[in-house]
């Protein structure tokens, strides 16, 4: 590889690891953002390309039908609105890239379009817009809707927002736009370095990947296993060639918790501890699992497998897929052994971590990785120093991650590494 | 009450840096607080005060956000989380002004966009309840990080808000704790019978005639001085001063450098709302009934 991967890392504005070893002083203190603006600060100190500050705006019922076990084990809330907290980065770092979560179903147009122009020039041009559409009903009472739009119609209305934005970014003499979906009078939002944020997306759905491909500079996503990781890559290009464009100007990069050791095998204890039915993680992964499916996996026996004629309200195909699995089985034993957050099972010492990162990133072609603290786990300051004083100074040797940042706004540095892969 | 007068500063738009320069100047002068406006062609006021929240680490940091430019959930969460980054330091200024933005959508969701002035402050009252509803789902002493019980959150102290008014619903709780100051200070420009006055903790008059009249609605009363007044501002019964309109030129100099540091000797700091003498926002939470008034 010429050039070296882009890294990314994401993360919640949420509680850190505050009920388990190493969880520092104060269980409160990531409410001032402190945390966070300490991590950015160590992303830009090692040359990760930009942080990813995540979103969502509710408090899930999914697991027993209240709020109980989500306050056990904060997987969506407590979380604190992303925002002011990029803006407050925006200042007390100078190169990384600061991409902020922000849902097409929740904000109006005029008024996402109108915050990125102020990072843009609060960054001076290094922000970036991860582009959701979110899927919980309750975050759509949240804002005054009775539910949520069905999913591939929140995609057909997400290409229409983005043409307002694009279009409240570029003019100057303000926008009078009368769509399908949306009506908007007022004065542009002109970006100040940028010509627009970097454009960020999920897309695992054949509507998503659509979008991504028409929309997105970078595609975050978690195909697992190296097989799946080229095959979602490839489909991602030949949808962007099929439409004319160039598939270099995307970048797919895929989601990774590395778990890193003084030796493999003092690597694989902790990789079996923190996925052990005996860890608080565990709870945190079947109330996960609930969020995402918004099925109540509190109404299933542990120790059984999944009844063949369970049904639900919620997805369909995770209730299948945990059939499957759990048969002859149990959803206990699932639960504690799967990695399904992240793509490549990256586990071992620095050596041996990025041996399997640079094989990787050779077969599929690929242009990075996304880090976060994922397999149940709430962060740690001791989690980031093990990646970044671990794992990216290996990286950095290999040439496989940069020791220094390039010129220019994010866009224009991302558009430069293009991938020798592909 | 304190015992200096209040100093609370209205900026001027300009750009990103020139306006976070002058909140810095501003934290070293003493003002209490800087009220950032919400113009369409300047940055957006909520994320320069959390850009401020760092390198001006004193000042009290008040966002003007407009009602008609998201819904009631958005405003008040990004209050909240201001406050938590500003450790108890955030402000609401309030105020229904037409932005010269509209944006509606299909959804059927109530829209300023053909609405009449008189409707628009129906709507105004609408948004601050609703507002002040998803303020208070959740109780202070809710975050309780209890290893032994693995509770981070104490999950009885959070309510589900069910607001729905006229104009505005939203189901609740926020997703964000209590901030510390319980909620934002909220700022307004006193004009009689208005929605925004009657609930705003702190009042600016245009004369001192009006300050009665404001303080029967609010707890402190600020005078808006402009121009040459601003250097040497006049006696006034009011608890303080609104200094306004004023841009980078001589007269800027001298009131940052002479006028503020002779009117507030000692800087003041802690919560905002403690510098200003204002009363803890207590825990309010009520089942919502449509036929109720929302404590706002």
């Amino acid at each position: 590889m010429n050039e070296p991967m882009t890294l990314g890392w994401f993360v919640n504005y949420m509680p850190t690891g505050w009920n388990r070893p190493w969880a520092g002083p104060d269980p409160r203190a990531w409410t001032d953002g402190s945390f966070y603006v300490d991590m950015a600060k160590a992303l830009e100190r090692s040359c990760i390309d930009f942080v990813m500050l995540e979103d969502s705006s509710v408090v899930p019922e999914n697991f027993g039908g209240d709020m109980v076990a989500e306050f056990k084990a904060t997987v969506k809330a407590p979380k604190h609105d992303p925002l002011p907290l990029a803006a407050a980065i925006s200042q007390e770092t100078s190169r990384l890239g600061v991409v902020t979560t922000m849902s097409t179903s929740l904000y109006p147009p005029d008024r996402l379009a109108r915050m990125q122009a102020t990072l843009d020039e609060l960054s001076d041009g290094r922000n970036g817009w991860n582009i959701v559409t979110s899927f919980e009903d309750l975050a759509a009472r949240n804002v005054g809707l009775e539910k949520l739009w069905e999913h591939d119609e929140r995609y057909l209305r997400a290409d229409e927002y983005l043409r307002v934005t694009s279009e409240m970014w570029s003019g100057t003499d303000g926008i009078d736009f009368d769509g399908r979906y949306y009506r908007v009078n007022g004065p542009s939002a002109p970006m100040s370095r940028q010509e627009r944020p970097v454009l960020c997306q999920a897309g695992g759905s054949p509507a998503g990947m659509d979008f991504a491909a028409e929309w997105a500079d970078l595609i975050v996503s978690v195909p697992v296993g190296i097989d799946a990781m080229k095959k979602y890559r490839d489909g991602i290009r030949e949808r962007i060639e099929r439409s004319g464009g160039d598939p270099d100007r995307c970048r797919v990069l895929y989601m990774v918790t590395p778990i890193l050791g003084e030796t493999d095998a003092e690597a694989a204890a902790k990789r079996d501890r923190m996925y052990s039915p005996e860890s608080d993680n565990f709870l945190r992964r079947i109330v996960q699992l609930s969020n995402i499916s918004e099925i109540d996996f509190s109404t299933y026996d542990l120790d059984a497998p999944i009844p063949s004629d369970a049904t639900t309200n919620g997805a369909q195909s995770i209730l299948d897929t945990m059939k499957r699995l759990t048969e002859g089985s149990s959803l206990r034993q699932v639960l504690g052994s799967t990695g399904e957050s992240t793509s490549l099972d990256l586990v071992g010492t620095p050596a041996t971590v990025a041996d399997r990162m640079e094989e990787a990133m050779e077969i599929v072609g690929g242009d990075g990785f996304l880090l976060f603290h994922g397999g149940g786990g709430l962060i740690t300051r001791r989690y980031l120093d093990e990646v970044l004083d671990g794992l990216v100074p290996e990286l950095q040797r290999r040439g496989l991650a940069r020791n220094e940042y390039a010129e220019g706004t994010f866009r224009e540095r991302l558009a430069r590494s293009v991938p020798t892969g592909g | 009450m304190p015992t200096s007068p209040i100093a609370v500063w209205f900026l001027e738009p300009g750009n990103a840096a020139t306006m976070l320069r002058t909140v810095l100047h501003l934290d070293l002068a003493g003002a209490d607080a800087v009220v950032l406006p919400g113009e369409a062609d300047c940055p957006e006021a909520l994320l320069l005060a959390a850009a401020a929240s760092r390198r001006a680490p004193r000042i009290g940091l008040v966002a003007e956000i407009s009602p008609w430019s998201q819904p009631p959930f958005l405003t008040a969460r990004a209050l909240g989380t201001l406050d938590a980054l500003t450790r108890g330091r955030a402000g609401w200024f309030v105020s229904g002004r037409d932005t010269g933005t509209t944006c509606s959508d299909d959804s059927g969701r109530w829209s300023a966009r053909t609405a009449t002035a008189a409707e628009r402050q129906d709507a105004l009252a609408d948004y601050l309840a609703a507002t002040a509803a998803l303020g208070n789902s959740w109780e202070p002493d809710a975050l309780v990080a209890d290893v032994p019980s693995g509770r981070y959150v104490d999950a009885d102290c959070v309510h589900v808000t069910n607001y729905h008014g006229p104009y505005f619903s939203t189901r609740g709780p926020l997703n964000a704790p209590r901030p510390p100051q319980g909620r934002a200070v909220r700022f307004a420009e006193y004009r009689p019978n208005a929605a925004e006055s009657d609930v705003a903790d702190v009042l600016v008059v245009g004369s001192e005639e009006d300050i009665p009249a404001a303080r029967a609605s609010a707890d402190r009363v600020l005078l808006k001085v402009a121009g040459e007044a601003a250097a040497a501002p006049p006696v006034t019964s009011a608890d303080g001063y609104a200094f306004c309109g004023l841009t980078a030129d001589r007269l800027l100099g001298q009131v940052l450098h002479e006028t503020l540091p002779a009117l507030v000797p000692v800087p003041r700091g802690g919560l905002l709302r403690d510098r200003f003498g204002l009363s803890a926002s207590d825990f309010e939470f009520v089942p919502y009934h449509a036929e109720q008034e929302v404590p706002v």
